[in-house]
This record gives structure tokens, sequence and C-alpha cells, in this order.
């Protein structure tokens, strides 16, 4: 029997926006109430928690489980050691699994021997369109019936209307929420960075804000035409913002989110052509930044994933038109958000606003579970010390990918464990 | 600042790195070179011993036959290496070609390749010096330095010229790599050609951008041509060469130009269509001028970066 109790925490609860200090107790992976409490308690394994925060897990709605190179099984244990790291109890996998999710045997052989039970939790989404090609519909039906949540071709979007506008139509009658990452290829073909003065000075194709923002334009009145619930995912320029705030003004039903690292980062990574920095929606400028990062104070962006993509050494460190487009994030995504600089009332504010758009937001989009830290519900939660230290550093001898965006970064406050179900999945050590 | 008028780098990657110093350090070699040349006195050997490898993984013939008459005349080895003829085509990735070749004994790398930044990437993988002859749509640092070298033997100084750049900027290394040098040496620079060749936004640069010809080149001091060309990348950027020529060709006689405005060229020429031929071969063009200036600018980009002695 696993019974664990956490003293002293202070409980962050984005469904009543409040923070509360309270004892915790865990039976069988399930938060029990004190009065519900039997003498087994009285020898449990106790964490001491004071001056730290417990807070619901994280569930990443953007994360590519395949590295190029390396053992699909290894990439995807890789994962899930980072997800844990950083705060995520489970994210939503794009659809290049081992191969392309677009028929039933793919998904039955990721559940029977991919998934372990020491990892955090996968959901899967479905292929949109035959191997994300945008040519033929995928069997959103018999996807379903292996458990899909969501159906997406991300990273890529299918780039012919009609089928894109079939596949919505089709999808929503499963009730499934599409995914897309708006990208309209023949506006930039070959594109390896955001389109500035920058990418003119560097001589590398770029990718205009246009390419994103009529993609944006084209989900939102697929959305208003069919009523599907469409969710558009790494949004990245101002100009998208602005289309999204007026489609929920006027009552559609879009959904969005943008990444950490696109609130944290602008195309300045890439001056000295830094390979591991080039990421698709690519990083932009400073106003697209500030934009993003007003829009998820005003709820105009619902969500923030962490677009986490491996790439190893080998394959991400050539010449920076051909390597791949990718960065990490799960590890950071969350304590690099959190504003954590001494002020308390700031820092609170901060983990409310953070968690909700990186547990309570993505899981409603998904229509998964509510995870809270309250009784009767799954133990899936981490343990945040705003005075811990993250430090991360690429190391270039390992062969998992290290395409953080920066070559080191260490950010004050950390997550110092994480639990799904109640087990320990990651101690900081 | 540290102002720079000694050679310290190891690498010429592009004119972005370089202060006004270090361009006007370069251009008094190559003059000297010249001027070496000219009085029918021997160059001094300053490369002897030294091996160079031009790796030149797209094609070209004028840069890499310049800079191997350039070895030759500082009497260094030069080997060319063409990519037909490298490793990279059985696969093998720049970082194990370029290691390959340091390991083989070589003492600078000169390298030419389509990706933007590949001469950066490969600086920072091997120890030798590694000459930039031109990375996609980025840099073309001696391109630029014999162009600049051309108008400073003509003029003195570039300070306060007015100088047009006309034709496809988009994907031009070289006017890339004059625009960084030419405005460290204070001229002013106007670029001109089709809107979607010349985004307005590079006025962000410092400079001007024009879609009037006209004006673009009435009182221009210089007019460099760049070689327009109707292929894959460019086919959907402007309608045709016949359209670019009548939009933005440089005719005898249709413009008020200068009197004494210099017509620069990288070659190779598109005779009719960027540039008539009377006007290609007139006393104000300097194009084989160009040519012949090459050679010295890239002795001495040899030299500095090899650690020539004289």
């Amino acid at each position: 029997m696993n019974i664990l109790s956490i003293k002293g925490g202070k409980v962050v609860d984005t469904y009543s926006n409040k923070i509360i200090q309270k004892d915790l107790f865990i039976k069988n992976g399930i938060f029990v109430g004190e009065k519900n409490l039997t003498a087994e308690f009285n020898n449990a394994t106790t964490i001491d928690a004071a001056d730290k925060y417990i807070i619901p897990g994280l569930t990443d709605l953007r994360c590519h489980l395949e590295q190029p190179g390396l053992s699909f099984q290894k990439s995807v244990q890789s994962i899930s050691r980072q997800g844990l790291a950083g705060g995520y109890t489970s994210l939503l996998a794009m659809p290049a699994l081992s191969s392309f999710a677009d028929n039933p045997e793919t998904l039955r052989y990721f559940k029977d021997s991919i998934c372990k039970d020491d990892m955090l939790d996968i959901h899967l989404s479905g292929c949109l369109t035959m191997g994300t090609k945008g040519d033929t519909l995928a069997p959103i039906g018999s996807l379903k019936e292996m458990g899909i949540v969501a159906v997406t071709d991300c990273p890529n979007s299918p780039q012919n209307n009609q089928i894109y506008l079939k596949a919505v139509e089709y999808a929503s009658m499963f009730d499934l929420p599409i995914l897309d990452l708006p990208r309209d290829y023949s506006l930039s073909p070959d594109a390896s960075a955001h389109e500035s003065l920058l990418s003119y000075k560097l001589g590398l194709k770029g990718s205009p804000r246009i390419s994103e923002e009529l993609f944006v334009q084209r989900s939102i009145l697929a959305s208003k035409y069919t009523n599907a619930k469409i969710h558009l995912t790494s949004v990245s320029s101002f100009g998208s913002v602005e289309l999204i705030e007026k489609a929920k003004r006027d009552g559609i039903k879009i959904t969005s989110d943008t990444t950490s690292n696109h609130l944290t980062y602008t195309e300045d990574l890439i001056e000295k052509y830094d390979s591991m920095a080039k990421a698709y929606p690519p990083f932009r400028e400073e106003s697209d930044r500030l934009r993003l990062n007003e829009a998820v104070q005003r709820d105009t962006i619902d969500s923030i994933s962490s677009g986490h993509q491996q790439c190893g050494f080998n394959e991400k460190r050539v010449e920076f038109d051909l390597a791949p487009y990718g960065v990490l994030g799960l590890e950071q995504s969350f304590v690099q958000l959190i504003k954590n600089s001494g002020d308390s009332e700031k820092l609170e504010n901060s983990l409310i606003k953070i968690t909700k758009k990186m547990s309570e937001k993505p899981r409603e989009i998904l229509n998964l579970n509510e995870l809270k830290v309250s009784e009767g519900k799954t133990a899936d939660f981490f343990i945040y010390d705003p005075k811990a230290k993250t430090k991360i550093e690429r190391d270039e001898e390992s062969t998992v990918g290290q395409n953080y965006p920066q070559n080191s970064l260490e950010i004050s406050g950390a997550v110092i464990k994480t639990f799904v179900k109640g087990r320990c999945l990651y101690d900081k050590v | 600042m540290v102002i720079k008028n000694k050679w310290e780098r190891k690498s010429l990657i592009g004119l972005e790195e370089l202060s006004e110093e270090e361009i006007n350090l370069l251009l008094d070699k190559a003059k000297y070179f010249k001027k070496l040349k000219s009085l029918n006195q021997k160059i001094p050997e300053s490369l002897a011993g030294k091996r160079i490898v031009n790796l030149f993984l797209e094609p070209s013939t004028r840069t890499r036959i310049a800079f191997e008459v350039a070895a030759k005349g500082l009497n260094a080895d030069i080997i060319s290496i063409a990519e037909k003829s490298s490793s990279l085509t059985k696969g093998e990735s720049l970082r194990d070609t370029a290691r390959n070749i340091q390991s083989l004994g070589a003492d600078a790398i000169v390298l030419r390749h389509s990706s933007p930044g590949s001469p950066l990437f490969l600086s920072e993988i091997v120890e030798v010096p590694v000459i930039n002859a031109g990375d996609g749509a980025h840099e073309h640092p001696s391109q630029a330095l014999l162009d600049i070298f051309t108008l400073r033997e003509k003029w003195g100084s570039l300070k306060g010229k007015k100088i047009t750049i006309l034709g496809d900027i988009l994907f031009s290394r070289v006017a890339r790599s004059n625009i960084w040098g030419m405005l460290k040496l204070g001229a002013k620079i106007t670029l001109s050609g089709p809107s979607t060749l010349v985004p307005k936004k590079m006025e962000d640069w410092g400079l001007t951008v024009s879609y009037n010809l006209e004006s673009a080149v009435e009182d221009a001091d210089a007019i460099m041509l760049l070689r327009i060309q109707h292929e894959r990348q460019t086919e959907t950027h402007f309608p045709s060469l016949k359209e670019y020529s009548k939009m933005f060709g440089l005719r005898e006689g249709e413009f008020e130009l200068k009197k004494n405005a210099l017509i620069l060229h990288p070659g190779p020429i598109n005779r009719g269509v960027e540039i008539d031929s009377k006007m290609a071969d007139s006393s104000q063009s300097v194009v084989l001028e160009q040519v012949s200036n090459g050679v010295y600018v890239r002795m001495a980009i040899l030299h500095f970066c090899c650690n020539g002695k004289v």
C-alpha cells in the first residue's frame, strides 16, 4: 500500500484562484481527506514542504516524441524524464510516433510496448490526414476507438483548404479537438528564420508573419463554418493574437496556445546561426514576444505548450538552413515563466496564472479529467521551491537531444519533486 | 571602443565583423601588392610552404581562379576541391570533410557554400583559418572588398559618395557584403530593383530603398549592377527577364547619369538584361578592373589570414 503525507506546503488551486497552506495525505495514488485518515498514516513517509508550493501536474499540448537517429523507446524515456523534471505529469504526443499515428496498429504498438508505469501519462493524438501529408483523411473514427484524444498533422498543416475543412468536419463528428500549427508553406518555402531585417542580413529565407496569420484566420473561419473545436498551437506573431482576440469577441470557439520559448525568446538567439535555436514557428521579434505575453495575461491565449522536439547533436549541428527545426521546452518551460524575484505576491499571482495555462486549460481543451490537489483526485502534482535553482546546460556528449534554445541557463526557482498517481517519479538531487 | 589597426583575426567570415580600420588595412595591403606588380617588382613569397585548400561546394569560376592566382602569387600551394569530387556527395557532413582536410595539413580553407553561415560554422570546428568565398545569400567579402578597392582607387575615399546597388538584392551576398563595407566607409547607399527583390524593410539598415530607377541612378557616383537570373528561386519574384530589362535595365541614353559615374558589375554579365553592351563596355565601366583588382585583394586576405611574412 502506497501511503504518503506532505506537510506544510502551499497548495495552488487554479479553480478557486487561491493558494492555501495545508497538509496532504495520499493513499493508493489518490488524495484523501484528514477525516478519512486511518492509523496507517501514523507511519507514513512524510515530506516537509514548508515554504514550497504544491502544484497540480502540468499537461503539455505539443510534444514531439521522436528524435531522429535515436531509438524511439529511448527517445520517449528521455522525454518522460525531462517532462517530469519540469513538473509535467502528462503530455499530448504529436502523431509522428515510431511511425505515423494514422492507423490503429501503430497506436496499439505504442500502448503495449512503449508506455511504462514509471513514466508520465502520454495521451495520443491521431493524424488528421494520412502520414500528415495533407492529401487524404486518416481513419479518425478507428483511431478514436484506440483512445486518441485529439487529431492533428502537427508539425505539418494540411495545405489544401478542402481537405482541411473536410477533416475538421469529420473529426468534430467524434467530438475530438483539432490541433493546427498554422503555416502556409507557399508563403514560407525553405524558410529557416523569422522574416525580418535580421533574416535579410543573415541571408536566411524567412517565414513572414502572414504565413502564420493566413492560416490562423483559416482556422477561425473553419471553426465558424463548421462549429468545430479547433485549437491553434504555438502561435507566434502579434497579428495572430489580434485575429484570435477578434474571433473570441465574435463568439467563435477557437482556442490557442503559444510556447514557453516564444514567450521568452526572440530571433536574437540565431544572430550567430545557432542551429540549436532553430524552431518552428521561428522566434520572432520583441514586439511579438510582448504581445504574446500580454495575450496570456488577458486570456486571449488559453494555454502554454512546450513545443518540445528533441534533435540529436549530429542532426542539429550542421549548416543552419540544413538543420531540422526543434527546440527543447519541457524542463524549463514552467520555471522560466514564473515571476520569482522576491516579491511573494507577484510570485503567487504568477503561479496561479501559469498553472492555469499549463495544467487546467490544456486538460479542458483535450477533455481530460481535472487535476486538482484536493480530496478524491488523482495525486498528479509537483513541488516547486522558489528558493532552489534550475540550471540547464547543453551537454554535447549526450546522445539525447541537447537543443535547448540557450547554451546555458540558470533560473531561480525549481521543480524539486514530481508525483504521478502518488508515486515520486522525479526527485531533484 | 578599441580601434583595430592591425590584423588580429584568424578567419574572414564577412564584412559585418570588420572595422573601418581593418577594411583599410586589407585594402592598403592589396594596393601594395598591386603597386609591386605594376612596377614589375617581385611580390614577396609571403606564404611559401603554406597549403591552402579551396573547398568550393557551389559552382564558381572566377572566385575560385582568383583565389588560386592569389595563392600562387604569394607562393602558397593551393588545392581546389569541387563539390562533385568531394566526399560530400557520398553523404559525408561538412564537419567531417573539413576536419579531414585539416588533418591532411591544410593551413587555411577557402569555402564557397550554398548555406548562409557555413563559414562561421566551419571556423568553430576547425583550427585553421576559414575564408568565406560566398555563403548562400549571406556574404561574399572578397568580392565586396575588390569592389570597394576599385572605388577607393578611383576616388581616394568613399566618404559621402552616393552608391546605388541595383538588381536582385534579396538573394545577393555581394549586395550584403558591399552594404556592410560601404556603410562603414561612410558611403550613402541606395538600393533599387523590383520591390519583390528589394524589401523596403532594408531601409532599417541605414540606407535608402527606391523603386524608381531614374531617381535611384541620376545622382549616383557609382552604380553597382547585380546579375539577374530568372530561375527557381526568383521566378515568383518578377515576371520575366524581358520585363526586368525594360523596367530596370541600364541602357545608354535613357538616363541622365552623372558625368563621372562609375559602373560596376561582379559578373558574369547578362548583356541586354541588366545592362546593354554599350554601357558595359563604356569608359565609365570598371568591370575588368574589378577582376584584376580581385587578385590583389585576395592576396591581401590570404596574406593576413595565414600570417604571411613580409
